[in-house]
C-alpha cells in the first residue's frame, strides 16, 4: 500500500489541491453572487411607494431633502412611464412640485413601469423606480429553473439564498462527477498500468497475493479519499468563515460520507480493470456508469418515471442535504454504501484469481 | 556430474491452450535439485507459456506442476517464497530509484537482509542510485536478475536471462548461475541460444511448436552437436587426410574446406596445423542447425 501511495503521492497532492481549490472557491462567490440577485431590483425601489388599488395607482416618494441635503429651493418632480424596466422610451406623465401623485388604472395587464426624477433647475436627479408587476424574488425563480433543480437533489426546500444552500448546489450537487471521474480513472489504471508495463509477473511472484494485491490498491485509494475529504471538508468550513458566515461542521460532514460512495467507486473500477485487462474499455465504462447514474439521479428530479431508477443509483445514497440543512446522517446509507464496495471488491478478486495474468 | 536425484520441479502432462491455439501439449518434465535444467526452444516455442504455467500465472488447461511438492496454482504463494523468478519481459516503476525498487520487491519476499542484494548489484556493476526510467535495457535486465537472486530462495527460474546484457557481462552471469548451482540452488532457464545453455547447463529440454522434444544431459548433446569449421589453405590441399571419424559434411570449394566436425577436434585441429593456413572460423551449431542434423521433425513439424 505504501508502494501504490509513494508512487502516486504526486498525482494524490495535485488533485487535492485542484478539488479543495474548487470545493472551498465557491464559499468565495457567495457574497457576491448575494450582490447580483440584488441588482435585479429596480433602481430606488426603496425610495419610491407605489399603491395599486382597483382602479387607481397612487405614487409616493421621497422628497430631494432626504436624498440630498445640498439641495435647496424649488424643485418640482417629473414622473415618467415606460412598458419595460429599462425605459428605452420614457413618456413623461405628469410634473408636480408634491410629494405623491395619483393615476388612473388601465385595463390591460401589461407591467407599468414609473420613474420619478427631480428637477431643480439646472439639474436632473433621479429619485427612483416602480412597477405594477407582481414582486419576484430573483432568488426563487432562479431555484425553480429546471437546471438548478437538477442539482438540487429532489430538495423543495434548498435555497441558494442561504449558504448552505448554496454549498450544496455549486459544490456537492456535482463532486461525484469532479471527484468519481478522476477517482475511477486512477483505479482502472492503478491495475492496468501494472498489466500494460508487464509489472505483474514480478509483483505476483512474491509473497503478495492476487487479492492482496488488489486490496492493497483499493485500500490506498480509499485513504486518499479520505484525506482528501478531511482536508476539502475542512476548507470549505474555513472558507465559508472567511466570507463571515457560520463555518458549521456539517460540510465537512456532509463531505465525510462521500467516502463510502466513491470507495463503490473504486471497487466497481477495479472491478472492470481486471475484467476487461484494458486501460481503454474499463475506463470508459466506468465514466458510462458514474455519468449515467448521476443523469438517472438528477433528471430523475425532474421527470417523474425516472423516480423509481433512483434506489439504484449510489447517487441516492450520499444525501449531503440532509446533513447540511437538517443536521442529519443515515448510518443505513454508509453501510449499504460500504457493502456495495466489498461485494464489487470481493467480485475482482474472484476474477482476478481465475484469470490469467496478462503479458 | 552425479546428483541425487532428487526432483524440484514434476511437470506431467501440461496443457496449455488460447481458445483453440496450443501454447504447449502435454509437457513432461523433471528438474533436480542442483542443476542448471536449460530450457532451450526458438522463439515462439511455448517457453515462456511453460514457465508461466508453472508458477500459477497462468492457467493450465490440463496437466499437473509440483514444485517443492506443492501444488503450482493452489500453493503458489509457499511456492513464491520459495522460488526467485525473473520473467522474460517486465517493466518496473520508471519513476523509482533501483534502491527503492528492489527493496520493496525484497520486502515482499518477506526478506529484510539486503546484503546479498548489494553483492549482487556491484557484482553486475548496477548502480543503484539510478531511476529505473532512466536505465539501459542491459541495465534494466541487472534489475531483473539481482531482484531474481537476491532473495536467496531455492528455485531459481529465469525466462532469456542474457536478453540485453553484452557478452562480457553475459558470461559474469554465468559465472554467477554455476555458483548459485554450486551453492544447492536449483536454475530451471530459458532461452533460445544453443551456445549459451551449452556453456552453463547441466541438462537440456528442448522445445518446439509446443511439444517437449529432448530431454539430454549437455554432454550427449555436445557429442551431437557439430562445430562448422571453415578454413582458407594457402594452397589446394588433399581432401583425403580430412577423412576421419568426426568429420562430416566435408567440402572443398577453391581453397576454402568446409566441414562439421562432432568429435575428435583435437585431431582434426592438428592435420590442419601441419597446412599453411589463412584464416579459420569455429562455430557453434544454431539451434536450427541442430534441429535439422539430428532432430528433423520427420514431417510432423512444420
Amino acid at each position: 500500500m505504501l508502494m501504490e501511495l509513494r508512487k502516486g503521492w504526486k498525482g494524490f497532492i495535485i488533485f487535492i489541491i485542484v478539488a479543495t481549490l474548487v470545493a472551498a472557491g465557491y464559499a468565495q462567490l457567495y457574497p457576491s453572487v448575494m450582490e447580483d440577485m440584488e441588482e435585479d431590483k429596480l433602481v430606488g425601489a426603496e425610495l419610491v411607494n407605489i399603491e395599486i388599488e382597483d382602479d387607481e395607482i397612487h405614487l409616493s416618494w421621497a422628497s430631494i431633502e432626504e436624498i440630498d441635503e445640498n439641495i435647496e429651493g424649488s424643485v418640482v418632480y417629473r414622473i415618467v412611464e415606460d412598458t419595460n424596466r429599462y425605459m428605452p422610451n420614457p413618456r413623461e406623465i405628469n410634473v408636480t412640485s408634491y410629494n405623491n401623485y395619483t393615476l388612473e388604472r388601465t385595463d390591460d395587464n401589461d407591467d407599468r413601469y414609473f420613474g420619478v426624477i427631480a428637477l431643480d433647475g439646472t439639474m436632473e436627479i433621479p429619485i427612483g423606480m416602480a412597477s405594477t408587476e407582481e414582486p419576484v424574488d430573483p432568488m426563487e425563480e432562479l431555484m425553480d429553473t429546471p437546471f438548478v433543480r437538477l442539482f438540487s437533489a429532489g430538495r423543495e426546500d434548498l435555497s441558494m439564498a442561504d449558504m448552505e444552500g448554496f454549498i450544496s448546489i455549486e459544490v456537492y450537487s456535482w463532486w461525484i462527477l469532479l471527484v468519481g471521474v478522476y477517482l475511477a480513472y486512477l483505479s482502472v489504471k492503478s491495475v492496468t498500468t501494472d498489466f500494460e508495463k508487464d509489472r505483474l509477473d514480478i509483483l505476483l511472484s512474491s509473497s503478495v497475493s492476487r487479492k492482496g494485491y488488489l486490496l492493497e490498491k483499493f485500500s490506498a485509494l480509499s485513504l486518499f479519499v479520505l484525506i482528501m475529504h478531511v482536508i476539502v471538508g475542512l476548507m470549505i468550513m474555513l472558507s465559508v468563515y472567511s466570507v463571515g458566515e457560520s463555518p458549521d461542521i456539517a460540510y465537512l460532514i456532509a463531505m465525510l460520507i462521500a467516502v463510502p460512495m466513491f470507495m463503490v467507486i473504486i471497487a466497481v473500477s477495479m472491478f472492470f480493470a481486471v475484467l476487461f485487462k484494458k486501460s481503454r474499455t474499463a475506463v470508459g465504462v466506468s465514466f458510462g456508469v458514474i455519468l449515467v447514474q448521476f443523469g438517472l439521479f438528477a433528471t430523475g428530479h425532474l421527470v417523474e418515471s425516472l423516480e423509481p431508477v433512483h434506489p439504484f443509483t449510489i447517487s441516492n445514497y450520499w444525501d449531503y442535504n440532509s446533513v447540511l440543512l437538517d443536521g442529519v446522517v443515515y448510518p443505513l446509507h454508509l453501510v449499504l454504501l460500504t457493502s456495495i464496495a466489498i461485494i464489487f471488491l470481493l467480485a475482482s478478486m474472484e476474477i482476478f484469481q481465475k484469470s490469467d495474468i496478462p503479458s | 556430474m552425479k546428483k541425487k536425484q532428487i526432483p524440484v520441479m514434476k511437470i506431467r502432462g501440461l496443457t496449455k491452450k488460447y481458445g483453440d491455439v496450443i501454447g504447449i501439449k502435454d509437457l513432461d518434465l523433471d528438474i533436480y535439485k542442483g542443476e542448471i535444467m536449460g530450457f532451450l526452444g526458438p522463439n515462439g516455442a511455448g517457453k515462456t507459456t511453460t514457465i508461466r504455467a508453472c508458477l500459477g500465472l497462468l492457467n493450465k488447461t490440463a496437466g499437473d506442476v509440483k514444485i517443492f511438492g506443492l501444488d503450482s496454482h493452489k500453493d503458489s504463494l509457499e511456492i513464491y517464497k520459495r522460488t526467485g523468478y525473473l520473467p522474460g519481459d517486465f517493466g518496473m516503476y520508471e519513476d523509482l530509484k533501483v534502491k527503492t525498487i528492489l527493496k520493496f520487491l525484497l520486502s515482499q519476499s518477506g526478506v529484510s537482509d539486503e546484503t546479498k542484494m548489494k553483492r549482487l548489484a556491484k557484482r553486475l556493476e548496477l548502480d543503484m542510485g539510478k531511476k529505473y526510467g532512466n536505465l539501459s535495457k542491459g541495465n534494466k535486465q541487472k534489475v531483473g536478475i539481482v531482484q531474481a537472486f537476491m532473495a536467496d530462495q531455492d528455485l531459481i527460474i529465469m525466462d532469456e536471462p542474457t536478453t540485453g546484457l553484452d557478452p562480457l557481462m553475459q558470461h559474469k552471469f554465468y559465472r554467477l548461475l554455476r555458483e548459485e548451482r554450486d551453492d544447492g540452488k536449483t536454475i530451471f532457464m530459458s532461452s533460445h541460444i544453443l551456445a549459451e545453455v551449452e556453456e552453463v547447463c547441466d541438462r537440456v529440454a528442448i522445445i518446439r511448436n509446443g511439444e517437449l522434444r529432448v530431454i539430454e544431459k549437455i554432454d550427449s548433446l555436445k557429442e551431437k552437436m557439430g562445430k562448422k569449421l571453415q578454413i582458407e589453405f594457402d594452397n589446394h590441399v588433399d581432401t583425403s587426410i580430412f577423412k576421419m571419424e568426426g568429420v562430416e559434411d566435408f567440402e572443398m570449394d577453391g581453397k576454402w574446406a568446409t566441414m562439421i566436425v562432432t568429435k575428435n577436434l583435437d585431431e582434426v585441429i592438428k592435420k590442419i596445423s601441419q597446412q599453411k593456413i589463412i584464416n579459420m572460423s569455429l562455430e557453434t551449431f544454431s539451434l536450427e542447425q541442430l534441429f535439422l542434423t539430428y532432430y528433423s521433425d520427420g514431417g510432423s513439424g512444420r
